[in-house]
């Protein structure tokens, strides 16, 4: 990563004041909420500690981070996950995609699955959108997580009509629940291709935005395998751009996957018109 | 306070490496973890990047470091089919020989994973394996009951193995080279947006919870760094401490007032502002450059 060593005091200047003291620091808390960002993020198995964090804030171009908030399936432990770890990382300067891992499609090997009856996948849905809203609030997100954007993870499943139906009525149950006062914004994440995103644009009460997997190098959430240009087109759309590999910063080595937003991010958003993400 | 700006970048950093002893508890000769020394949980069955995963975690229980040469050898022990071995995954082959060293206590963890899905998933039928037997390179086997593993789309592989950075541990290893330093919380205050060319000033405060104060009479060294359009500008300092009283009282706050140059050649965007405490807290925001 070019740096430039333009350490003179012309450039970069010291602390000019000492201020006020103050008797009582105010609690940090995470704020509920989010907005619409434009730039490039990573997602790791497990939440790394606040000191790596650290390393991959200062002069990296990463300034989201995917995180697995819980789910019957998540994959990885998260000995770090805490509500400390939220409010510390958010000091730090990140944003958050926050992700939750519950059943996955009832045609998979996946060690939790959705029913095949779709009044159930609905329930199933809407129980998951339940869970995960308790899961934000016990994080300390708060004013009820209003409007705070959760994504579900749907991991790429075969393509098989009673299968594909399932999920849909799974994933609409997870958008009504979700759109339930106090509403959060309703994501879902899957392959671009292998997990229906084309489909999932006919539900009656589409996901607000999505955050697909297509591994093609190109940070551009236009350009997005299987789903219609003009789906999620409004700072709808998160891309996992670049899968499995190893990047090191501040002595930090990661195992990531490379993400681009041009949509919502917990807590606060950040719109730049010239971001290599549109 | 001009003499806590006296210091140049070098000064500081050869004080920090002579108040930081090493923190790292595992010498570089441990010898090979046994059987014994370990203790091997089963973690969550999961779904990542497509596949249907189970975590295994790996625990130093014995009183001294030990290490792991690669994941350890791996079986499935299927009930009804023959044992079957599980290799490193062809994205990732380091694993079978990348050396973890494990500290008391310490934890490694390794993920397996199977293809998540396959037109055969569609029928009910499943090839799951509940038990798995671990044979450590130091000698010795472990058998671990209560995994998940469905080999119906494919066979098993290793997609991850790392000792696991606890918070905990890093909280305390933080604490005993910087002392109270790391107790301090931040939080920064900075326009949202900033002009090309010009000054940006912006706020830290530092904050202490506990129920001492905390001293800056050494004041502290932090850095400063702006990043955009990927480059950046950064410089170590000393923190006024003097002006500061040389100290947070217990349950108080400091503010102190900072400000970068904005450099003039970045194209408009985001910028990283960064600002690090020397064994404290990092704070920081994206700055709208315009």
């Amino acid at each position: 990563m070019p740096t430039l060593p333009l350490k003179a005091a012309a450039r970069l200047l010291p602390v000019l004041f000492a201020a006020a003291l103050f008797a009582t620091p105010s609690a940090q808390a995470y704020p509920g909420g989010g907005a619409a960002f434009n730039g490039r993020g990573f997602d790791t198995c497990a939440a790394p500690s606040t000191s790596q964090m650290q390393a991959w804030w200062t002069n990296t171009p990463w300034s989201f981070v995917g995180v697995y908030i819980g789910g019957a399936v998540r994959a990885c432990s998260q000995p770090n996950l805490t509500a400390t770890w939220m409010n510390t990382t958010n000091s730090q300067g990140w944003r958050h995609s926050l992700i939750w891992v519950g059943p996955q499609a009832p045609c998979t090997t996946f060690s939790s699955r959705i029913s095949y009856d779709t009044a159930t996948a609905y329930q199933q849905g809407k129980d998951e959108a339940l869970k995960a809203y308790n899961a934000l609030v016990a994080l300390g997100v708060t004013n009820n997580a209003a409007g705070t954007p959760v994504v579900y993870d749907m991991e790429g499943y075969p393509n098989d009509a009673s299968c594909k139906a399932a999920v849909k009525q799974f994933l609409q149950g997870w958008v009504d629940q979700l759109a339930v006062a106090p509403a959060q914004a309703s994501g879902v994440y899957g392959s671009a291709c292998n997990s229906w995103f084309s489909d999932l644009a006919t539900m009656a009460r589409p996901p607000q935005f999505i955050w697909a997997a297509n591994w093609d190098g190109n940070p551009s959430t236009s350009t997005l395998s299987c789903v219609a240009g003009s789906a999620w087109s409004n700072h709808q759309r998160l891309k996992q751009y670049q899968g499995d590999h190893n990047e090191t910063y501040g002595g930090v080595t990661l195992n990531i996957d490379s993400n681009c937003a041009n949509g919502p991010l917990a807590p606060t958003g950040g719109l730049n018109a010239a971001s290599v993400c549109n | 306070m001009p003499s806590c700006f006296s210091l140049p970048p070098s000064a500081i950093a050869l004080a920090l490496l002579a108040a930081a002893p090493g923190v790292h508890a595992a010498p570089a000769a441990a010898r090979l973890c046994a059987a014994a020394d370990v203790q091997a949980s089963a973690g969550p069955a999961g779904a990542w990047r497509g596949q249907a995963t189970q975590e295994i975690r790996i625990r130093n229980t014995g009183g001294e470091a030990c290490a792991l040469p690669g994941f350890p050898g791996l079986q499935l022990q299927p009930a009804s089919e023959a044992p079957q071995a599980v290799g490193a995954s062809e994205q990732a082959p380091q694993l079978a020989s990348s050396r973890i060293e494990l500290a008391p206590g310490e934890e490694a963890v390794v993920l397996l994973g199977t293809p998540g899905s396959c037109e055969a998933a569609n029928k009910p039928a499943r090839r799951v394996s509940r038990r798995l037997q671990l044979a450590l390179a130091g000698g010795g086997i472990k058998a671990l009951d209560g995994v998940h593993i469905d080999t119906l789309c494919g066979r098993a592989t290793v997609m991850r193995f790392e000792r696991v950075q606890g918070e905990g541990a890093a909280r305390a290893a933080a604490m005993k080279a910087a002392g109270a330093l790391s107790q301090l919380t931040g939080s920064l205050s900075a326009p949202d947006e900033a002009s090309r060319g010009g000054t940006l000033r912006y706020t830290v405060t530092l904050s202490n919870p506990t129920a001492s104060p905390v001293s800056l009479a050494a004041c502290p060294a932090y850095t400063q760094s702006l990043y955009a359009d990927g480059k950046a500008i950064d410089s170590t300092q000393r923190l006024n401490c003097g002006a500061a009283g040389g100290q947070i009282p217990a349950n108080a706050s400091v503010s102190f007032e900072m400000q970068v140059q904005v450099p003039a050649g970045p194209a408009a965007g985001n910028g990283k502002l960064s600002w690090k405490l020397d064994g404290g807290p990092g704070v920081g925001k994206i700055v709208g450059l315009h």
